[in-house]
């Protein structure tokens, strides 16, 4: 095996783009803070649902930092990967900035291999050196440096140590052509791929047409598309059939891997100086008792209440009850209201701003008083646990209780946090691996969780009745919730992904870094999802003026009267259900305030409206994760089925003689 | 003692006659001669991992190769309930116990 290295001078100027690269939970963000300071955005990926942080570095220039997502695997596989790909691929950054744990060398070398056979100048930060030199680990990090004929900089970004000497080795980078030395088959085709590319007039691609060649060979789709989208159609469908026919005989991907992990053994085996001990105290005692079968069931149980008090009680009760009913429902509504009926002499405007689908006293007040303090506590939790290090550990734990319903472990989170706002939980679907989870959680979360205003209102009112009527309502929610996750996955094409997640070393999160995150996803909120609450307002003022909103009021009479055995007004109730869950469960306590209900209608209606489609903001937010097909697909399965289990209920609680 | 984790494959055996009963069964079927799966080391061990059962959907496989378990390598069991839990160099990996039956070890 043979790796010849030429370094061509290159200059870093203003203008362009360094992109950051690694591994999950290497201190990634925490670099990219440092370097960046307070100006971040965070945005999707265009046409993903993937999130991309950029930032511009004051000591670098004022070049744009990229923060991609982490790589677990590359050439990639999972969308996240896709998108750190096509940064490179796609948007030509000057420089690459490799963060590396330099405990794990091999593992971070396999990926500084791919990178530097770019060709692109490579600076390498070897981060997380006080871990490292906590267990023993000791790298030469010169010789390393020296044998890849790339900048090496150890770091411990979360104490700031190292920064200036990278902010140094970015400057002066230059341009690194890596060239491991592939067997023989491997190097016929890449030789015959760049001649292709040469006659396509594609020698200038962004990567070195050899590692481009590397990536095409693995069967990766990101440099598929780039060559479609380059290339004739003629010729791109002629090399993508020479490939397959060479496939068919040959692993491409592994026989390249494999030469890969042979030169990566071969370098590790000279720089790694010491490799350091297995055990290395606190933090893997504490990593261990987290995934104890006892103890680690408690921590769980701790740790989701508490997320669920944050969330749930302190952020969904009493921050919106200070925001929305005192702030908002006593100053701010009353006077924007007065206001505008003195200022828009037009009465269909007044009421278009500030009426009663208005998109100030509902679509605003929505969004700023009651989901911005549940999203912003929300985020601060996440944030968190993100940066500890547990969330993998909640997955491992609570993986058993998801197999049945066709997911992993890793569907605890959305779960769990639906019980706080089922919009914002919608988007923390994105965790899920395959399209085909994020669908199942999706769906599981807009039938059947309950979020916490419309569960406050539901428990109310049972807990009124008596604790049967409790246990009824939830041994029936959770029998539908596993019934048609168990069905729908069975449904759902695709396969259950089993579940794979590293644990990364438990560690207290840098509170500045939390809030940096925070804060740039508020403003993500602010700017993607408020527009959703407007619409969304905008529908329903429009239904409201229109009439529609009374016939489907109307219509709904009989199937709410007959079918479900609840008095008439129940149907308005359930129509007000959409617009904020809990306004429906509210509209049937008051009538059962009157008197207007038995116990057995009120379990049916709890039932039925805990059932019903959520509301209209986490319909928007599925129309925008999924798309409008899925939303509307949901809602025609989620609406019938609703109703079909309230009124079997009804017919069996009557024919059992329960609460009449 | 319930926190001392060096005695953590204590329990273990009780556990599984709860847990686990039926898929023992399925188990030793699905063994090759001569090996053994992730599955079936002690907590505490380490074992050699040998290959992949050709199961493992590509994705898969390349992810615990890129987490460092391949052919070739060492790993440690840490324990097995809830999930099997290993540690290789210094990377530890959570992963279901259908999949570490379908990677073949040996001592």
């Amino acid at each position: 095996m043979q790796c010849h290295n030429t370094a061509q001078a290159a200059t870093v100027s203003s203008g362009g783009s360094i992109a950051l690269v690694g591994h999950p939970n290497v201190g990634k963000s925490v670099l990219f803070n440092l370097l960046t300071g307070q100006h971040v955005a965070i945005s999707n990926y265009p046409g993903t649902t993937v999130e991309v942080a950029r930032g511009t570095a004051r000591a670098l220039a004022d070049m744009l930092l990229v923060d991609t997502p982490g790589v677990v695997t590359f050439p990639p596989h999972s969308e996240d990967e896709q998108v750190t790909a096509r940064v490179i691929l796609n948007e030509s950054p000057q420089v690459i900035l490799q963060v590396g744990d330099a405990k794990n060398l091999r593992r971070t070398l396999l990926l500084t291999v791919q990178l530097a056979e770019m060709g692109l100048p490579l600076v390498v930060a070897l981060n997380m050196m006080d871990e490292a030199m906590a267990r023993g680990v000791r790298v030469d990090d010169r010789q390393l440096a020296r044998r890849l004929n790339i900048q090496v900089v150890p770091t411990t970004a979360i104490h700031a140590e190292g920064v200036d000497a990278l902010t140094v080795a970015v400057r002066s980078a230059s341009a690194c052509h890596l060239s491991i030395e592939y067997p023989q088959v491997v190097e016929a085709m890449l030789a015959e791929f760049e001649r292709q590319l040469a006659a396509s007039g594609l020698a200038n691609c962004p990567i070195s047409p050899r590692s481009l060649g590397l990536l095409w060979l693995c069967s990766d789709v990101v440099s598929d598309q780039w060559l479609a989208e380059r290339l004739s159609p003629g010729i791109f469908q002629e090399m993508m059939g020479w490939r397959e026919a060479r496939l068919a005989e040959i692993d491409l991907a592994d026989m390249i891997q494999h030469t890969r992990q042979e030169f990566v053994d071969e370098i590790s085996a000279k720089v790694i100086v010491s490799a350091g001990k297995a055990d290395w105290g606190f933090s893997q005692w504490l990593g261990h008792l987290t995934t104890h079968p006892i103890w680690g069931m408690a921590i769980l149980a701790l740790v989701l209440f508490s997320l669920y008090w944050f969330v749930g009680v302190f952020g969904a009760g009493t921050l919106v009850d200070a925001l929305e009913t005192r702030l908002f429902g006593e100053w701010i509504n009353p006077w924007v209201a007065g206001w505008v009926n003195h200022l828009v002499p037009w009465p269909w405007a007044a009421d278009l701003l500030v009426g009663e689908y208005g998109l100030w006293t509902m679509g605003m007040t929505y969004a700023l008083a009651l989901i911005l303090p549940i999203v912003t506590t929300f985020f601060l939790a996440f944030g968190i646990m993100e940066d500890s290090g547990y969330l993998p550990r909640l997955a491992a734990l609570s993986n058993r209780m998801f197999q049945s319903l066709g997911l992993n472990g890793k569907a605890v989170l959305p779960m769990v946090l639906g019980l706080g706002c089922v919009t914002m939980a919608t988007v923390t679907t994105r965790v899920m691996e395959s399209r085909r989870e994020r669908l199942l959680v999706t769906l599981l979360l807009a039938l059947a969780v309950p979020c916490s205003a419309q569960l406050g209102v539901v428990m109310g009112m049972l807990a009124g009745i008596s604790l049967t009527a409790m246990l009824i309502w939830s041994s029936v929610v959770l029998v539908v919730l596993f019934a048609v996750g168990w069905l729908a996955a069975r449904l759902i094409p695709g396969e259950r992904n089993q579940l794979l997640v590293e644990l990364p070393p438990l560690r207290l999160p840098m509170f500045s870094n939390v809030l940096t995150k925070t804060l740039a996803r508020l403003e993500w909120y602010l700017k993607e999802v408020v527009p959703l609450f407007l619409l969304g307002t905008l529908i329903m003022f429009l239904m409201d003026k229109s009439g529609a909103l009374s016939v489907l009021i109307e219509a709904a009479k009989p199937l709410v009267v007959d079918w479900l055995g609840l008095p008439a007004q129940a149907s308005a109730a359930f129509f007000m259900g959409f617009l904020r869950r809990d306004f429906g469960a509210t509209g049937l306590f008051v009538m059962e305030s009157q008197g207007l209900l038995s116990p057995l209608q009120v379990v049916v209606a709890m039932v039925t409206v805990t059932l019903f489609v959520p509301c209209i903001a986490s319909v928007m937010m599925i129309a925008k994760e999924r798309d409008w097909k899925t939303a509307l697909g949901m809602l025609a399965l989620i609406f019938p089925l609703s109703f079909v289990v309230g009124g079997l209920l009804s017919r069996s609680l009557t024919w059992l003689g329960w609460g009449l | 003692m319930i926190l001392e984790f060096g005695n953590r494959g204590k329990g273990k055996r009780i556990r599984r006659r709860f847990f686990f009963r039926r898929r023992r069964k399925r188990k030793t079927a699905r063994t090759e001669a001569g090996l053994m799966t992730l599955a079936d080391v002690p907590v505490g061990a380490c074992a050699w991992v040998v290959k992949f059962c050709e199961r493992i959907p590509r994705a898969r496989r390349d992810q615990l190769q890129a987490y460092g378990l391949s052919p070739g390598k060492s790993v440690r069991i840490e324990q097995h309930f809830p999930v099997t839990i290993v540690q290789i160099e210094h990377i530890e990996i959570a992963l279901e116990r259908s999949l570490a039956e379908m990677i073949f070890v040996k001592d």
